[in-house]
């Protein structure tokens, strides 16, 4: 099974530092893990936010149709701290 | 797992921030603000992926997965599912929603409050069965904000319109707060206690407290004080207010939260007075554990009118609380304890420590150790707060109730059983101070020197054997089978010692017909308190379900052999007790022991008790046998394990012991074969049995508490007694019936059965000696079919949890 150009891409974003909508509006942002057909994404050592809330959930699945935004650290603008 | 590439990035940040910041010269605290700020300035810059992430799954194939190489499959299955109410516990249902708001201010009426006083109690007590705080005590929102119920929070309220017909503040900020206080507190001794590590966490209780205080700078004696206040002005001021607002149940109202707030003191004092060191203040521990307990059945006797009283309070309590605390867990919903339940719970508990308490007033070391195998055996199984406190009690920094050494304690252990010479265990002043005797003193201390090897060899099994006493039933058998070992060197250890000793005391042994015989005082002891290891491990199967049926017979039969053994351990104990006690009349030297009258009839007691258990498993296991020959006892076809492999393994951790010898599978088939005798005689010879050990119990049971040394648990022994007795003379009419009804069909079953044994004499004389399971279980098939009637052996532990009543239906 060959990468096509764009799962390429997407395996390039593992271990990356990844934030997510769900559709309660709750944000979840962990460590990108895996990612399958129907964009169920798991995360690790994942903080949860409601709004000033903030708690940490550890090891989550997001079901796909759950996800409103997906956002994933940007490695290039990141650097321009560095 | 974080990229290693990120993080000296943001190490540069922060001292590149600092920097920034020093340069602007602003004096910034590391407060919320500025670490917040730079915080923002820390987090990476994200970029939005959402539509990518639609186009690059849309090239997935079925089933394709892209995960870092370390995350697999079984990782992935241990993630919490978001937005799956059964595993999420951050999500909101729609019944949070509609959940009304809590408000601490409200100005609670009498009922109210009592609702609460009630609701948190039951939390307690369920939070002692075992459940987390999270669940139970943590839910209480005046929990956490107990602190804050001042009248500043009445007075400043702006939004308060209250009117003079509300309910005064002092039912909040006194009543409500000082039991809530008193509830912690408690909370906090007992999870102090619990914190010792005498019981297993996660298994018994738990104690996570997940960071959250429990006011321990509040002290004990303030909380005390804050309930004395608010009964004070519960008898001057509210019992006006409550009377004057005339409803019709306002007596009941008053009487409920009177004795509420007089119960929580005094348990709170029990528990102070229980914490200090050295067991010192039992005794007032004891006078408010009386109080406690008479209040508690007013409770429990007014309970239809006073439980009903309580009125629920919006947001008093939130369950919700634990997602916050326990994240990473799916939520699992608990059922609180109703009130009647934990009204039991405690009085269980008071109860148990009570008892506990007494054991302070030592009276000998059989005694104590009687008290807490009947405190183990008790139903429903004592609360682990309570097992907890007697461990503690028992032996806490080498102390024996406070006060005894090791030494004493196994001293005197010993002289109950064997009562060894005086010499062996004489303190060092005693030998130092006694008259001079050159043949004696030489030996002297070496003597004193190998008792107290002994002494310390013993300390580690003993205590070991306390502990186990004082866990939950299954893990007593668990750690019961891991310490065996332990006892086996023990015995093995004390059996050197003693031959020593024989040659120091220049011991003559008694002459029996089987040559010169020694009495070990030391060895047995160990011996002795080996065997009841090895009789109760067998004996808590039975308890803990843990055979399936057609194993009874087995084990029932090697339990037998087990008791035959300790029988005759006894007797030879006892004639060397008593034989010892003319010889030493003529060695003077060696001082005489006390009389040991009391020796001598707990020899007897003892060896009532192992006969009488031995007749009850002798009857059991031959009625199985004489229903296997009739066919009422089913044998299940074994595929995938035989009756021979299941023998080693249930008495495997008996076979490494150097003592007594184990019995092979090969022994048990020999000897329960009864090829010669019928079931009708086996029948009858079960009979006796029972009828035997019915005349052993009543024996027993006119024998006085000191002299069984049950001083303090002489009601259970009783009892125990008492179910023993039910079940003999229960097996006694079952019997009665079966042979009944086997007389009946006798004539049939004679005739067959005859042809039946021609048949395996020839099978035998066939096929190889040794008796294999296959042929067996033929054997049992083809009896099966020689039943006349449809009934099946039934065993029924309804009296006592070891001896079942074997009936056929």
């Amino acid at each position: 099974m060959t990468d096509t150009p764009k799962i390429k891409q997407l395996r390039s974003y593992l271990n990356l530092r990844t934030r997510i909508t769900a559709s309660d509006n709750r944000v979840f942002n962990g460590i990108f893990m895996c990612i399958d057909k129907y964009k169920n994404i798991i995360l690790s050592q994942t903080e949860e936010f409601r709004g000033a809330e903030k708690r940490f959930v550890g090891l989550v699945m997001i079901p796909g149709k759950h996800i409103i935004k997906a956002e994933v650290e940007d490695l290039e603008l990141s650097d321009e701290y560095t | 797992m974080t990229s290693p590439s990120d993080l000296p990035s943001k190490d540069d940040l922060v001292k590149k921030t600092q920097v920034a910041l020093s340069k602007l010269n602003l004096t910034v605290d590391q407060t919320e603000e500025s670490t917040e700020h730079s915080n923002s300035l820390l987090l990476p810059q994200y970029k939005d992926i959402t539509k990518f992430l639609d186009e690059a799954t849309d090239e997935f194939e079925i089933g394709q997965l892209v995960h870092l190489e370390s995350f697999g499959l079984y990782d992935a299955m241990s993630s919490i599912e978001i937005m799956d109410p059964k595993m999420d516990s951050g999500m909101i249902l729609d019944s949070d929603l509609n959940k009304p708001p809590f408000n601490l201010r409200a100005r609670l009426k009498p009922k109210e409050v009592l609702g609460i006083i009630d609701h948190l109690f039951n939390c307690e007590m369920t939070w002692h069965s075992g459940h987390s705080l999270s669940q139970t005590i943590f839910t209480c929102m005046y929990f956490h904000h107990v602190s804050e119920l001042n009248q500043e929070l009445f007075i400043n309220d702006p939004n308060d319109d209250s009117t003079d017909s509300d309910s005064p503040i002092e039912f909040v900020i006194l009543v409500l707060k000082s039991y809530v206080f008193g509830t912690i507190k408690c909370c906090h001794l007992v999870w102090d206690e619990m914190t010792k590590g005498n019981v297993y966490e996660e298994e018994d209780f738990s104690t996570n407290k997940y960071g959250i205080s429990m006011y321990e700078n509040f002290p004990d004696s303030q909380c005390i004080k804050l309930i004395e206040d608010a009964e004070t002005w519960m008898e001057q001021h509210g019992c006006k207010w409550i009377r004057e607002k005339g409803q019709h149940d306002c007596e009941n109202v008053i009487r409920a939260i009177l004795s509420r707030l007089h119960l929580r003191k005094s348990f709170l004092l029990v528990l102070m007075h229980m914490s200090q060191s050295r067991c010192q203040q039992y005794l007032q521990a004891q006078r408010h554990l009386n109080t406690s307990m008479q209040l508690l059945n007013g409770i429990k006797e007014g309970a239809n009118v006073s439980l009903s009283l309580g009125v629920d309070v919006s947001g008093a309590f939130d369950p919700l609380i634990n997602r916050k605390l326990v994240s990473q867990t799916p939520p699992r919903p608990i059922r609180l304890l109703t009130m009647q339940e934990s009204i039991n719970e405690m009085m269980n508990m008071l109860k148990s420590i009570n008892a506990t308490c007494e054991i302070i007033n030592y009276k000998s070391a059989t005694s104590l150790m009687n008290f807490l195998v009947y405190h183990a055996s008790q139903q429903p199984s004592p609360c682990a707060f309570s097992r907890s406190i007697l461990q503690s009690t028992i032996c806490t920094e080498n102390r024996i109730l406070g006060k005894m050494s090791m030494f004493q304690l196994i001293k005197d252990s010993v002289t109950e059983l064997t009562n060894p010479p005086y010499i062996y265990f004489a303190s060092k002043i005693d030998i130092a101070t006694s008259p001079k005797d050159d043949l004696i003193d030489e030996n002297k201390s070496e003597i004193s020197k190998l008792v107290h090897n002994f002494v310390d060899s013993t300390v580690k099994p003993l205590t070991d054997l306390y502990r186990i006493l004082c866990h939950n039933r299954s893990r007593q058998r668990r750690n019961m089978c891991k310490v065996l070992t332990d006892w086996d060197l023990l015995q093995e250890e004390a059996e050197h010692i003693d031959t020593k000793l024989q040659s120091l005391t220049n011991e003559e042994p008694l002459i029996t017909e089987e040559g010169p015989s020694y009495s070990f005082h030391l060895s047995s002891w160990v011996y002795h308190r080996k065997l009841v290891l090895l009789e109760d491990i067998l004996f808590l199967g039975f308890e803990l379900d843990l055979y399936g049926t057609h194993e009874y017979m087995m084990i029932y039969w090697y339990i037998d052999y087990l008791l035959g053994v300790h029988y005759q351990h006894l007797e030879r104990t006892h004639m060397h007790v008593t034989e010892n006690k003319k010889s030493k009349k003529q060695q003077e030297n060696l001082r005489l022991a006390p009389p040991p009258t009391s020796t001598v009839s707990l020899l007897v007691s003892q060896r009532l008790m192992i006969i009488a258990k031995q007749d009850i498993c002798r009857g059991i296991h031959r009625t199985i046998s004489a229903l296997r020959k009739t066919g009422h006892a089913i044998f299940p076809r074994l595929e995938f394990d035989d009756e021979s492999t299941r023998f080693w393994h249930r008495f495997r951790m008996y076979r490494t012991l150097g003592s007594p010898t184990i019995l092979s599978y090969k022994d048990f088939k020999d000897m329960t074969q009864f090829d010669n005798i019928t079931a009708m005689d086996l029948f009858n010879v079960s009979l006796q049995n029972f009828q035997a050990a019915r005349s052993s119990i009543e024996k027993l049971l006119a024998m006085k508490p000191s002299e069984l040394r049950m001083d303090f648990c002489h009601a259970d022994f009783t009892k125990e007694l008492q179910a023993m007795l039910r079940v003999c003379i229960a097996n006694i009419v079952s019997l009665h019936k079966i042979i009944e009804e086997c007389k009946e069909n006798e004539i049939v079953t004679s005739h067959k059965q005859q042809k039946q044994k021609q048949r395996q004499k020839n099978k035998k004389s066939l096929t190889s000696s040794s008796v294999t399971p296959s042929s067996s279980s033929i054997q049992t098939q083809k009896l099966t079919s020689l039943r006349k009637d449809n009934k099946v052996a039934n065993f029924e532990f309804k009296y006592h949890p070891w001896y079942p009543v074997i009936t056929l239906k």
